[in-house]
């Protein structure tokens, strides 16, 4: 971050050559506290998913044979699966094959190794959640931008009022009417499906894209021209903003070179949480669309009661979503000094 | 200019929001305005959404309908100014509005007037796919089967409704329990609190729904279990942040240092000053609940059919149905969109007068 970003908030000279000098080991020791969370709440998640999973009532062998078999053939398949070893043993099993890239092989048709069917899907998700935040920010930012060089304006007046309607509309309705307006009406994209961008190159790719895309960012860029607004709002009464101005620059130079870096933090990190949240929450758009993704294979295994397969898929999306926020938090507090002092 | 107003226009200038020009009319101009806005409105909406301008739904009376809205709710604003002084929050008091209407037919759906909302039996005799029409039996149309949507949706209402809010209820009690000890104690038990609940909010809500479905019958009592253990972590963090604070106050030192004990402090100082926060923030997680049991309905793996919910009445748009024939979504899809906006909103207006500490969202 660069100095005009922390004029306003600057202290004294004194103060900052001292915290200068106690800063790096305390940092390093939040580092380390952090980093112990992280595998404490890690391991906590893949034990909850193991147990979404196996300590409820329900047999997932019944899934796998069907009803009405003879129970001998339950049996058997329960002693094959390994369900009649001790609870703790077979979630410490799953956990150790898991951390060595194992996720085990589902019976229930198409099968295969679970692991295997994650890495198909997982890129479909992930391209799809970078897409959605990059167009979020890329609507948030003029908007924000808009509102916060004219605040109390009629727009700006109506800029709550309008996030708080656009993120009350559940993404399968938004989808449905995205599908209505932009595939029906103008025939403009594809209903449904996906182009591997491997296989079918960048345009194809974006192509089939851009409506799921769309309909995940049209909540995020609400939220994100918010919040964007509100912190534009408060470094244009910064000091440095009025000097630029003093010195006749023009408005829309001190809004995009002046204002517009050091306001974007919080919208920053805002972005990288709902990158980690998009990547489970992506379930509905991928339904809607029919894309191959994780949120696909999820919704597949709920209805065929493939344990195995959920698993894995779960554990994967927790292990991602709090991955990612973790590396939010620590190049949050390396991005911005105050929040590193503050912690340490 | 009186004092409050004075307060307003200080308060709005120190968040960058200077008061719009106030508008100097009679009242009873607006109010004339306002009543001729809302007919007028009304008549629009109910022309264009009603398809009386011909059979299949044309763009021109999508725009009819909309412009009607508009216009119905410019009227209402008027209306209500009139009634209630020029500052009044207009959206506010009509999201209340149908909140009330939402909950209030929810709550008194088997005494009202309303064919059955899943004997598909007994609807073999009406037409299926009837259009929505004010003045026939079926004021919102019937579905694929001739089900009654207006039945349907007030139905459905009453099913998402309970549910969300008992969960909600539970979360409130037993999260927020939990959230107020684990600020008050600190130490070990705010660490253990704290890591059990960062663990349960790294599952996305759909995601933790689905993965209890995969093992669970599809059931009423499943999806109570669901949203409850949804909820529960939400009101944990917020409690446990809040109690932080007021438990840092000079009156809870002072309530101590009078020898009260932990559970009197508990009782007499935290709770009190915890609960409107936690009251507030429970209106935008019944709101993101009712999103999550519609969202599970509409995957087929909450409310099934027949049995109505507004996620499974939304579904029945999918593969085609709803380019011919949109009511059958926009129905369902108008509720839940307005019931969500309601809770959410009054949700915030809550929050910004009773939790000094809101989120930035």
């Amino acid at each position: 971050m660069t100095d005009t970003a922390l004029a306003g908030t600057r202290k004294s000279p004194g103060d900052k050559a001292r915290a200068r000098t106690r800063r790096t080991i305390p940092t390093v020791r939040h580092l380390a506290r952090r980093f112990g969370e992280l595998v404490v709440v890690l391991l906590l998640a893949s034990f909850l998913t193991f147990s979404f999973a196996s300590l409820l009532p329900g047999d997932p062998t019944i899934a796998i044979l069907g009803p009405e078999r003879p129970p001998e053939e339950y049996a058997a398949l329960r002693q094959e699966m390994g369900l009649d070893e001790p609870f703790l043993l077979r979630y410490v099993t799953w956990l150790w094959d898991a951390l060595h890239g194992d996720l085990g092989r589902t019976p229930i048709p198409p099968g295969g190794d679970v692991m295997d069917r994650i890495l198909t899907a997982l890129p479909v998700s992930a391209e799809l959640a970078f897409l959605a935040v990059l167009l979020a920010v890329v609507i948030a930012i003029p908007v924000a931008l808009f509102c916060a060089s004219h605040p109390g304006g009629r727009v700006d007046r109506m800029l709550t009022a309008t996030v708080f309607g656009v993120i009350s509309v559940p993404s399968f309705l938004l989808g449905l009417l995205i599908i209505m307006l932009l595939v029906n009406q103008t025939g403009l994209f594809p209903r449904n499906g996906w182009q591997r961008l491997g296989d079918a190159g960048l345009a194809q790719n974006l192509y089939y894209a851009f409506l799921p895309a769309l309909t995940l960012a049209l909540n995020e860029a609400a939220i994100y021209s918010r919040l964007l607004r509100n912190d534009l709002v408060a470094t244009l009464r910064e000091d440095f903003i009025l000097a630029a101005k003093a010195k006749g620059m023009p408005r829309a130079r001190v809004l995009l070179r002046e204002a517009l870096r050091p306001s974007s933090l919080g919208m920053v990190t805002i972005a990288g949480v709902s990158l980690g949240r998009l990547l489970g929450g992506t379930v509905i758009v991928e339904t809607l669309f029919g894309l191959p993704g994780l949120g696909s294979l999820i919704v597949k295994a709920a209805s065929d009661g493939d344990v195995i397969l959920m698993q894995g898929a779960v554990l994967v999306i927790a292990f991602g979503y709090v991955a990612v926020n973790a590396l939010v938090d620590i190049s949050y507090t390396w991005l911005d000094p105050r929040i590193r002092r503050e912690r340490a | 200019m009186n004092e409050l107003d004075v307060l307003d226009a200080v308060r709005e200038r120190a968040v960058g929001e200077p008061a719009g020009p106030r508008r100097r009319r009679r009242p009873v101009a607006v109010g004339v305005r306002g009543a001729v806005l809302l007919a007028a409105g009304l008549l629009a909406f109910l022309a264009g959404a009603g398809g009386w301008l011909g059979g299949v739904p044309s763009p021109v009376a999508w725009l009819l309908a909309l412009a009607g809205a508009v216009v119905a709710y410019r009227g209402l604003g008027d209306l209500l100014r009139f009634a209630a002084g020029p500052r009044v929050d207009v959206l506010f008091w009509v999201l209340c509005g149908w909140l009330v209407l939402v909950v209030g037919s929810a709550a008194l759906a088997p005494l009202l007037p309303l064919p059955d909302p899943s004997d598909t039996a007994a609807s073999l005799i009406e037409p299926s796919m009837a259009r929505p029409d004010l003045f026939s039996s079926h004021p919102l149309g019937t579905n694929n089967f001739g089900l009654d949507l207006l039945s349907r949706v007030v139905y459905g209402a009453r099913a998402s409704l309970t549910i969300s809010v008992i969960a909600v209820a539970v979360g409130l009690v037993v999260g927020g329990t939990i959230g107020v000890v684990a600020g008050y104690r600190r130490g070990l038990t705010d660490r253990v609190i704290g890591t059990l609940v960062n663990a349960l909010l790294a599952f996305p809500p759909l995601v933790l729904l689905l993965a209890l479905a995969t093992n669970l019958e599809p059931s009423v009592s499943t999806l109570l279990l669901g949203l409850s253990i949804l909820a529960v972590p939400l009101n944990v963090r917020l409690a446990r942040a809040v109690s932080m604070q007021v438990a840092e106050r000079e009156f809870v030192e002072a309530a101590r240092s009078m020898g009260a004990t932990h559970t009197r402090v508990f009782l007499r100082e935290l709770l009190p000053n915890v609960l409107p926060s936690l009251i507030s923030y429970s209106m935008i997680v019944v709101a993101a609940l009712i999103v999550a049991e519609a969202s599970l309905s509409f995957l087929g793996l909450g409310i099934r059919q027949p049995e109505p919910s507004w996620g499974n009445m939304i579904a029945e748009g999918q593969q085609g149905v709803f380019e011919q024939h949109p009511h059958v979504v926009l129905v369902p899809g108008a509720a839940l969109f307005l019931t969500v906006f309601a809770f959410n909103l009054i949700g915030e207006r809550l929050q910004s007068r009773w939790d000094p500490r809101r989120s930035r969202l």
